[in-house]
């Protein structure tokens, strides 16, 4: 019988190939659940909400009189006339901003249809038209928007909106037999007819493109992962027997 | 060098099934991007981009991987599957044109999961369709 002699013990590392197998394994588990992590928010970000509040930049709305009384010296040093005044035609509650008796507009900045939550945050203690806690936003509200509101239909987590985008999940990723599967999905019933598109509405495809987006990202993180998990392995044992003549 | 954008892919996939004889003479109501108009008679045919990203290389290269959903709308199944494959035809590994780029492949990669609906007029209608990937490389 002629076989291989004992290794020697030495002091680095030594692993076999299935711990190396199950290192990488294990590295590539965790770097698709980082991948699926990665494509889920962009997702997130891709993931169309409910345009509620008056299109384009901004809305117009009343300057208080403090804001204005605040400006008149800086207006005087420029040479430039006094505010104009409210029209007699406009009313205004005692209290309101509109009260001081100005008529200078500004623009609110129509930042709620661009992700500023807080712009969409309603007020659960109040019914009725202006049920949003931002008083602003509450203006901005589009005729569609007061109507969603009013109705409900579009309330998620005390939020105006949002609902497709925030239900989307990354589901971490798990060995499948000889697979590891990573999914990202998004359980909201109508987020098909977006990806998609029906008849009556062109697709807002919001899934598809993140994971394209994101494939080099992912595959390359996990290529780093798994070399790195060769790489800490350390040294592998290779074990060779011979059987000369049965015996 | 000017990029060549999924515009000039755009018009090079509409151009494609423009000249299949086929589909001419199936399509009653044209082909339209995104969503068709309500009075638009069927069969009709809809696309839209799904995704387009750009890949750069170190060779001085860009590479589009633009994906592209195709439908095909109509009143009762089997015309509407009919016209789909009609189209897979028509654009599975196609020589597509496309204007300052250079087309690797178009192949059908997906049938996405849609069911009947209703229209605005109450008829019930059929949409059936793939998604096509269409990849094209072009010098810097």
């Amino acid at each position: 019988m002629a076989s291989a002699a004992p290794l020697q013990p030495t002091e680095e590392r030594v692993t076999t190939f299935e711990q190396v197998n199950q290192n990488i394994k294990e590295a590539a588990v965790a770097s698709l659940s980082r991948g699926a992590e990665i494509v889920a928010e962009r997702a997130r970000q891709r993931a169309p909400v409910r345009k509620i509040f008056s299109g384009g930049t901004g809305r117009i709305r009343w300057r208080t009189a403090a804001e204005v009384e605040s400006d008149r010296s800086i207006r005087k040093a420029l040479g430039l006339g006094p505010e104009t005044m409210k029209p007699a035609s406009m009313k205004a509650r005692p209290g309101s901003p509109r009260a001081g008796g100005y008529a200078r507009s500004v623009v609110i900045p129509n930042t709620a249809n661009t992700g500023v939550d807080e712009m969409r945050a309603i007020n659960p203690r109040r019914r009725g038209l202006n049920r949003l806690i931002h008083p602003e936003a509450a203006q901005a509200l589009s005729r569609r928007g007061r109507y969603e509101v009013r109705s409900r239909r579009a309330d998620f987590n005390r939020m105006v909106g949002g609902r497709l985008r925030g239900e989307i999940t990354a589901i971490p990723a798990a060995l499948r037999g000889n697979r590891i599967e990573a999914r990202v999905i998004s359980p909201t019933p109508y987020a098909k007819f977006q990806e998609f598109g029906t008849r009556h509405h062109p697709a807002h495809p919001f899934l598809r493109p993140a994971l394209r987006e994101s494939r080099s990202q992912v595959l390359s993180d996990l290529k780093s992962s798994i070399r790195g998990a060769i790489r800490q392995s350390g040294k592998i044992e290779v074990r060779v027997e011979m059987n000369v003549g049965g015996q | 060098m000017a990029v060549s954008t999924t515009g000039a892919i755009k018009r090079a996939l509409v151009r494609q099934l423009r000249a299949d004889a086929g589909i001419g003479s199936v399509i009653a109501g044209g082909i339209h991007e995104g969503v068709a108009p309500r009075k638009v008679k069927y069969p009709f045919i809809t696309y839209s981009a799904v995704a387009a990203p750009y890949d750069y290389d170190w060779s001085g290269h860009l590479e589009i991987r633009s994906m592209w959903d195709v439908y095909a709308f109509a009143e009762n199944p089997v015309e509407a599957h009919n016209l789909d494959s009609l189209i897979a035809n028509a654009l599975t590994e196609a020589s597509l044109q496309v204007d300052g780029q250079t087309v690797l492949y178009c192949r059908r990669v997906a049938e996405p999961p849609t069911g009947p609906d209703t229209d605005a007029d109450g008829r019930r209608i059929y949409q059936v369709g793939g998604t096509y990937m269409v990849w094209t490389d072009q010098a810097l």
